[in-house]
Formats: C-alpha cells, structure tokens, sequence
C-alpha cells in the first residue's frame, strides 16, 4: 500500500497527463458531435424560436413556458404513454425472439448455423427505406400481399383492408412488426456470442447431474449471459422509444398522424413541421430525461462495472 | 402595431443576411474578381453561374422544363438554369430550412398558394414588386396575387391554377342508364348506382375514386356540397366545420366513402398515381384537375368514352365550389444569384412559357393564355376557376396544415367516425391552430 503510493509520487508530469491527453480527441469529438447540438437544444427550449427566427429575428426569452405548456398539455401525455407502452412490447418481443433465434443457431450444425447467419446479416444490413418501402407495398389494401393471402384463406373482411390508415391499434401492430423484423437480427447475433462463451464443460456436467432443458438454461446459460442480454435489452428499449424513420414513413401512408405519433414524430411535427423549435426541443429535453429515467438501472450497472 | 415594428425589425435582419450572402457567394465563385458583377442590375453581363429552380412533382410539364431551360440559356449564355422536382411530401419542412440557408438555397422555388402566405409573412421570399407590372400585371390570376401579398408588396406569382371537374365515363353511365348529375345529391345517387349496375363486370369496380390521402379531391367533393374550413370574423377565425351545410356536405362524403368507394382508406403511394385506377377500368368516375386529362388512357378518349363536367352544387345548373388548387413561383430572399433568378422569372411569364403551362391542362399565372388549355377540360376551365375557393388565406393555415389536421379530418371520416362528433373535434382543433 505504502510502496504503491510512493511509486504514484514518483510519476513524473507526463506521465500523470498521458491518459488525459489520450482523452481529449474522444473527449473533442463528443463535445462537437453531441454536446454543442444538445446545449443549443437545451437553450432553445427557453426560448420562442419558430419560422420567423428561421429567417434571422431573434429569439425571446420564455423561460419554463414551454415546458409548463408541454406539460399541461393532455396529448403529450397520451404520446407519451403510447410511446412507452410501444416500446416495451416491441423491445420485449425483439428480445425473447432474438433469444430463441440465438439459441436455435448454438444448437444447429455448423451448415444451418452459417445459413442462418447470412440470413440475419442481410436483413440487418437492408437500407432502411427501402425496407419500408418494400413493406408498405406488402401490406398494401388494395395490391399487398398479405390481404391477398387472408382473403385467399376466406377471411374476406380483409379484402381492401387499410391496416395502416384504418386505426392506430393496426398501424402500430404493423410498425412494431416491422421494427421487430428489422432489430431481431443485431440483438441474436450478439446473444449468440455470447452464448459461445458458455462452457461446454459446466453444461454438460448438469446434464449428467440431471438438470432438464430448461433448468439448463435458467441455471446455467442464463446467469452467463445475463449481463449481454441486458445490454441488449436495454439499449433496444431506448431505440424503440426514439424510433422515428419507420414511424415517419408509416404516416406517409395515410392514418391519423394525431393518433399515431410517438415521441419521434411528435417533436418533428412541432417542430420541423409547425416551424415551433422552442416548444419542439423542449419536448426533446423532456424525452432526455425521460429515457435516463428509464434506463438508469443500465446507467447503474455500467458504473458499477467500470468501478470493479 | 406590434407586427409592424416585427416586420420593420425582420426586413433589417434579412437585408444584413442578404448582403452577407452576395458577398460570400461573390468572393466564393470567382476569387479575386469584384462582386460587382454579381450586384450589376444587368443580367447579361454575369456568366458561369447556375440558377436552381424548384419545381413541385406533377406541376410544370417536361415539355415547359426543357423550353425554360433553353431559353433561358440561349438568352443569358454562359449560365446553366437546373430545374428541381420536388415531392409534395414534406416540402414545408424542407422550403423552410433550405430557403433559410445562404448556400443551399435555390433562386426560385414554387410553393402552394396556401402555403406562400408562411414564407412572405417571415421574409423568406424577396420582394419582386418591381417587376410585377412587367410580368403581366393585372392579368395574372387575382385571387393569387393577393395570396401571395404581404404588407402590400409582392412575393410570390401566380404560376397555375388548377381548380377540379368530373372525368367520367360515358359509356358506363350510357350503359347503366344514368342521366349526368344537375345537383350533389343527384351526384350520390350516379356514382352508387354506377358502382352496383357495374356495366362491364369488372371485378372490383367502384363507382368512384374518392381517398382520405386525394386530400383536394375529396375536399372539392365538400365544398361543392356547401363545406366551409373557416371564416374571419374581425381579427378571429371561426371554425365552420360544425355549421349546418358543412355537416350535411360532409355527411354526403362519408357516405360516398361507405357507398360510392374502395379506395377511401388508400395508401399515399397509390394515390400519387390515382387516373390508373381510371385507366384500369376500375371506376367510372374521377375528380381530378385539368392535367389529368392527358394522363388517362389515349384509347379512352379516342373511344370517345372519356366525359368531363364541373362538379354541381346543391342548386341544379350551378357549378359547385371546388378546392383552388395551383402554386405560386417566389425568389428566395437568400438566391444566390438574384439578377439571373429575375430573368429567369421573365422567361418564365413570358407567353412560350405560359402557353405550354395551359397546354398541359393548367390555368395559366397570366390569364390571358387561359384560352389556350386544350381538350376537353378547356371547355369547363374557366367556370370551374370562377367558382373556386381557397383554404383560409392566414399564415396560420400551414400550421393547421403542419399538424396534419385537414387530412386526419378526411381520414377519420374515411374510417366511419360519426360525421358530427368528428367534426366538433376538428372544428376545435382548426379554430385553436388558426387563432395561435
């Protein structure tokens, strides 16, 4: 103890700078990328900024206006339940889907493994809009695929049927699907490697012990695991929370945008779409918060690593 | 009094900005050269620049593209003039931060006339007063030389107006035994029972197209049926949608919607190409303005199957009211090469120009070329024009737009909401964002 605080002493000037200037690029870098977009967010949500501030008047000070307004308004509250409510049953059914899906490719030969793992990587490597693009014609009233099949089934009800126009229960089923297809492949492909970190050893040695599938799997695999698939987890909560593109181009199919806007879509129409940039990154400040909310359990374990 | 001094304080801050930008954009394109060729008031002296130009998808024909461009060229040689389709989707919010950006924004850029009221009211367009006499005056279509007016000068243009009609089948309705209708409850009855007697036996035949995302289409419908958004009452607007004749106009639509349709709930993507459902044989009837009438099938016409009437109104021989569709042309406040953009505003009233405008349907910015709209659809233009109608003409109405609300209105009635309830909830919703 004694000889380690000596030795500290000791370090000469350089060498006790070394790590903080081996900081500052990253440091830099996140401060231009990030923080001066977030202070700016941050000082317009006490300003009034609309169009005409777009076009060089200054802006006024309004100090919590914009939040008090934001806050007493009953319909960021209903976005704010749907986003949260949308998030979770998304991020939940991406997680155990990608568990199943990585759990399947450990037990498939190497030959099925490999084929899975390209399927996977294709569809996680498909550009984002042409995806949805792709999908929008696949559930399509009047030529979509999908309607086809279920009034070739004899459920005819869904011949011309608007599954994203007709009501927001349908236009949300839709999205989440998508979002689903679109997230499974990153969150099982991770599980999956993680899941090759489990020791073969301790595995087989329950089996002899006894242990049934599952007990396997919540004794022994899980508690290895765990750690990844709460990462995952976490991260896919905070991503569905934010999700805006597939949201955004689903609207553009028609529906009623006021009862199917999340978070996302909402600070977009108040503030890109009505020209209110005050009130719009008050709301973004809001989600902030919200999301830290949300995910500090994350936050907490993080830090928690980082200290042992 | 508080918006004078609002605006005296904008056009300060945009003249600085505007000088700014000249001088940037000067010193950037040709080092060492003097600005001021680029502030000369001579356009024929300046070369090597390139003026951008926005056009809206579906507006300005091909054919009156390639004579702008040309033209333009031949005249003020050494420049190149590009010409930019833009989508409907979204473009408020992309006119918004291009126009604001010193160099990203194009010289001139088209907008609809519901829209051109938001931009001059924030000095995003310049002031083209100057050069309003010599572009055609007082012929160019009123109503939208007023739209684009701001504190009694000029910032936008009237470049066409497109008001809608009828394109119906004749030979269906022959078929089926229905007379043409004198009034909208007439109209009801032809387009259901079409849609029943289905003379060819088409499968999926509708007696009309008539969607939620066909904003306009449907609004026309409304309004030829009495529908009203809103109207000033001193310094407030009064929603209408709640009134009487707008309850019962949009009672008919919803049951078009149920009764008339198949495409009430149809996807944006589809709409986009909406006179395919007509050239498909799979509804006898379509609103639509005049440059649908080249789009639909040549063979149809030849057949002579192919009738076009203005939508009636509730008093038989009446035309009915239809939406004012149509744009205006402005110069961004920030063009960076403001004497050329003025040129190119000249070629574009200038009577090639406008004639190719009428030419592919459109009523032409200059009046005077109105003749000039061929076909069928020429011989309604005028009256249907007359008997237009615009959304409420305030700022304010592109922020109604901007939540979306004129279209959710039409899509909740397109899913079967109760026409009253659904209206009372708009109603509130417009008056709120118009008054705001």
């Amino acid at each position: 103890m004694t000889t380690s605080v000596e030795t500290r002493k000791r370090t000469p000037l350089s060498h006790r700078l070394a790590p903080w200037l081996l900081m500052l690029p990253a440091f830099l870098f996140i401060m231009i990328a990030l923080g001066y977009p977030m202070l700016r967010q941050f000082i317009m949500s006490f300003q009034e900024f609309g169009l005409a501030q777009q076009f060089g008047k200054a802006p006024e000070w309004v100090g919590l206006n914009n939040y008090i307004a934001i806050l007493k308004d009953p319909y960021f509250w209903t976005v704010l339940v749907k986003s949260i409510g949308f998030a979770g049953w998304t991020a939940a059914l991406t997680m155990i889907l990608a568990i199943v899906v990585a759990l399947l490719m450990r037990a498939a030969s190497p030959m099925m493994r490999t084929i899975m793992n390209v399927v996977l990587i294709v569809v996680w490597a498909m550009p984002l809009l042409a995806s949805l693009t792709v999908w929008q014609w696949l559930v399509d009233p009047n030529f979509g695929l999908l309607n086809f099949f279920l009034s070739a089934l004899g459920l005819t009800q869904f011949q011309g049927f608007s599954w994203l126009a007709s009501s927001f229960w349908s236009f949300y089923l839709i999205a989440s699907l998508i979002i689903i297809w679109a997230s499974v492949p990153l969150a099982s492909i991770t599980i999956y490697s993680a899941l090759t970190q489990v020791d073969d050893a301790v595995i087989e040695a329950a089996e002899i012990d006894g242990a049934s599938y599952f007990q396997r799997l919540r004794h022994v695999i899980f508690p290895t695991i765990a750690n990844v698939i709460a990462l995952i987890g976490i991260l896919q909560i905070i991503w569905d929370l934010k999700v805006f593109t597939h949201i955004h181009v689903l609207q553009q199919s028609g529906g009623i945008t006021t009862e199917t806007n999340l978070l996302g879509t909402y600070v977009y129409q108040v503030g890109v779409s009505q020209g209110n940039y005050g009130s719009a990154s008050a709301i973004a400040t809001i989600i902030l918060l919200v999301t830290v909310l949300i995910t500090a359990q994350y936050l907490r374990m993080l830090f928690k690593k980082g200290d042992a | 009094m508080s918006s004078l001094n609002r605006r005296g304080f904008l056009t300060a801050g945009v003249a600085g900005a505007a000088i700014f930008g000249l001088a940037a954009c000067g010193g950037g394109s040709t080092p060492g050269a003097p600005t001021a060729a680029t502030t000369a008031a001579d356009p024929t002296t300046i070369t090597g620049k390139t003026v951008r130009v926005w056009f809206m998808e579906g507006s300005v024909s091909e054919a009156a593209q390639a004579y702008l461009k040309s033209t333009f060229e031949e005249q003020y040689p050494g420049n190149t003039l590009a010409v930019e389709l833009q989508p409907w989707d979204g473009i408020m919010n992309k006119i918004q931060t291009s126009l604001a950006s010193k160099s990203e924004s194009p010289d001139l850029v088209e907008t609809g006339n519901t829209q051109s009221a938001a931009f001059s009211s924030v000095g995003a367009f310049a002031d083209v007063s100057d050069l309003y006499e010599s572009l055609g005056g007082s012929n160019l279509i009123p109503s939208f030389v007023d739209a684009g007016m701001w504190e009694g000068k000029h910032y936008s243009l009237p470049l066409y107006a497109g008001a809608r009609g009828i394109y119906y089948r004749k030979d269906l309705l022959e078929k089926a035994g229905l007379d043409l209708p004198t009034t909208m409850d007439e109209f009801y009855d032809v387009v259901t029972k079409l849609g029943e007697a289905n003379p060819d036996g088409t499968p999926g035949f509708s007696g009309m197209y008539l969607a939620a995302v066909d904003m306009h289409g449907a609004e026309s419908v409304w309004f030829a049926g009495g529908g009203e958004w809103a109207v000033q009452e001193g310094d407030k607007w009064v929603g209408k949608l709640t009134a009487p004749e707008s309850i019962a106009a949009m009672q008919r639509v919803s049951d078009l919607f149920k009764n008339g349709t198949a495409y009430a709930l149809d996807s944006q993507a589809s709409q986009k190409e909406f006179y395919k459902y007509f050239n498909e044989e799979k509804v006898g009837i379509l609103v639509g303005a005049g440059n649908v009438g080249p789009r639909l099938d040549q063979r149809l016409w030849d057949e002579d199957k192919v009738g076009v009437m203005p939508l009636p109104s509730n008093t038989p021989g009446e035309v009915g009211a239809t939406f004012a569709g149509g744009s205006n042309i402005s110069m961004s406040q920030n063009s960076p090469n403001p004497e050329l953009a003025k040129a190119a505003l000249g070629v574009i009233f200038s009577d090639g120009f406008q004639q190719l405008i009428a030419e592919d349907g459109w009523v032409p910015g200059n009046t005077t070329f109105g003749d000039k709209i061929p076909g069928e659809f020429g011989k309604i233009s005028a009256e249907v024009v007359e008997k237009s109608k615009l959304t409420p003409n305030t700022p304010q109405w592109s922020v109604a737009d901007g939540q979306n609300l004129p279209k959710d209105y039409f899509t909740a009635i397109a899913q079967g909401r109760d026409v009253k309830e659904a209206s009372e909830e708009y109603n509130a919703l417009i008056e709120k964002a118009l008054n705001s």
